[in-house]
């Protein structure tokens, strides 16, 4: 091979690797190829390297914690004492609240919470190289009972689904990515949407919403959950809070932005729930 | 064999170093596109056919992990290799200027490349905001991180070149 490339020009090795590259894309769309395997191989000794490099990250972040100086650490202290007991008064109401959520839950009979599903707790390892798309390996894979189609949680909200799974990884596309659409509802009016990425919000950090029905009473700061109706993600599940809302140039649907619950841009732990939605149906 | 070993591990590296980079720096919103530039430099460090190997495979790394379209970063970056392969004969190695402004050039056609295979087939066509939000921060990114990632490739590429005259004295090896 060696003897063979050295004395190929450049102009025809550029050549046969366009072919060679074009044969593959073809067989990567029509998806007539197996690359799973070549994949999972490749996958299972890169990502332990990925979750050292990693630890490297962590610590080097705790070094730059530690140098801010004690005046700094002092008045942050303060603030936070003070929101403490902003929060304490908060739970407060929010105990009460609770109460006669159960109340409202047991009227409508609806047991759907996500807290009662078994989870297992992952770490990000690694992100998508490159800008375009929001996709992330965990360092949980089949081994760990990992499935395709597993709706991921991080922050008390949905980050993603598994979208390919190996031995010891997983790799999940985020709620925000382009390709990615759920469908949901409104928490308050029941009333159903579509949530999808769009890349063109994430600099901003919002998801698009449509084909909401122009009666749907929505106002901002509604919290949106996934539906009943969604083949791959569990119902119930919080995706983020309206953002903005207005009626479509048709004047039969409404669309909007949403925020979303989690904090895409620093996801280090997730949780994976161990059940999908096609298994219990 | 040690030359293309060490080329190897150089982009196992790169790619390592890409993938972990915002768990290494959390407080950084865009990553760099570093195989790219690496696949740059090595065009212009050592030619044509050096360019586009690197970028065939630091395509393929890629692609393995994490592309949706298996062949299509390979197909790019090697055409980004090979097009940074015609300023070998007037580059001169001290100049960081050169490869700032070829790296930079590369990663914005590499992106509007990839926005027309990717976005615009899928009739999302907010094309000025993906420039604006995507391609030019990503672009101007990698530009200032090539000033790093120039010297430290160049000093693995003299290592590289004194690996090679060594073998030239010593023809056994190549057989």
């Amino acid at each position: 091979m060696k003897k063979i490339s050295s004395h190929l020009k450049s102009r025809h090795l550029l050549v046969i690797l366009t072919i060679v590259c074009l044969v593959m894309i073809m067989f990567s769309v029509s998806q007539l190829a197996p690359l799973s395997p070549i994949k999972n191989g490749a996958s299972t000794i890169i990502v332990p390297i990925q979750s050292g490099i990693n630890k490297i990250g962590d610590w080097m972040n705790g070094q730059r914690i530690g140098r801010l100086n004690a005046r700094q650490l002092a008045d942050e202290n303060a603030e936070l004492k003070q929101r403490v007991k902003e929060l304490q008064e908060q739970n407060m109401v929010l105990t009460e609240n609770v109460s006669e959520l159960d109340r409202l839950r047991k009227l409508y009979e609806l047991d759907g919470d996500y807290t009662t599903y078994d989870k297992v707790a992952a770490q990000v390892v690694s992100k998508n190289a490159g800008n375009w798309f929001n996709t992330f390996t965990i360092n949980r894979g089949s081994k760990d009972g990992i499935t395709k189609d597993m709706n991921v949680l991080a922050d008390g909200g949905l980050a993603g689904i598994v979208t390919e799974v190996g031995v010891n990884w997983a790799t999940v596309r985020a709620v925000i990515d382009d390709g990615n659409s759920i469908s949901c509802m409104l928490l308050t009016t029941s009333d159903n949407c579509i949530v999808s990425g769009d890349l063109s919000l994430i600099q901003e950090g919002k998801l698009s919403m449509t084909d909401l029905k122009s009666d749907a009473e929505a106002v901002v700061g509604d919290r949106v959950v996934t539906s009943n109706i969604s083949d791959k993600y569990l119902p119930g599940i919080l995706i983020g809070y309206v953002d903005l809302i207005e009626d479509d140039s048709n004047h039969l649907t409404k669309q909007g932005y949403i925020l979303p619950a989690v904090n895409f841009s620093d996801i280090h732990e997730v949780l994976v729930i161990k059940q999908t939605k096609t298994i219990k149906e | 064999m040690k030359r293309n070993l060490i080329i190897f591990l150089t982009i196992v590296g790169t790619f390592l170093l890409q993938t972990t980079f915002r768990q290494l720096f959390t407080s950084v919103q865009a990553t760099p596109n570093m195989l790219l530039a690496l696949t740059a430099c090595m065009g212009l460090m050592r030619g044509k056919k050096s360019g586009l190997l690197t970028g065939f495979f630091c395509g393929l790394i890629q692609d393995l992990f994490f592309g949706s379209i298996f062949g299509l970063n390979a197909l790019l970056l090697m055409y980004i290799g090979y097009a940074n392969g015609h300023f070998y004969k007037v580059f001169f190695d001290n100049d960081v200027r050169i490869p700032m402004v070829t790296v930079l050039l590369s990663d914005l056609a590499y992106n509007f490349v990839f926005f027309i295979v990717s976005f615009a087939f899928r009739m999302r066509f907010h094309f000025f905001s993906y420039l604006i939000g995507t391609i030019i921060p990503e672009a101007v990114f990698t530009m200032l991180c090539t000033i790093f990632l120039f010297l430290i490739y160049r000093e693995i590429l003299k290592r590289v070149a004194a690996v090679e005259l060594e073998e030239e004295h010593s023809p056994w090896l190549r057989r």
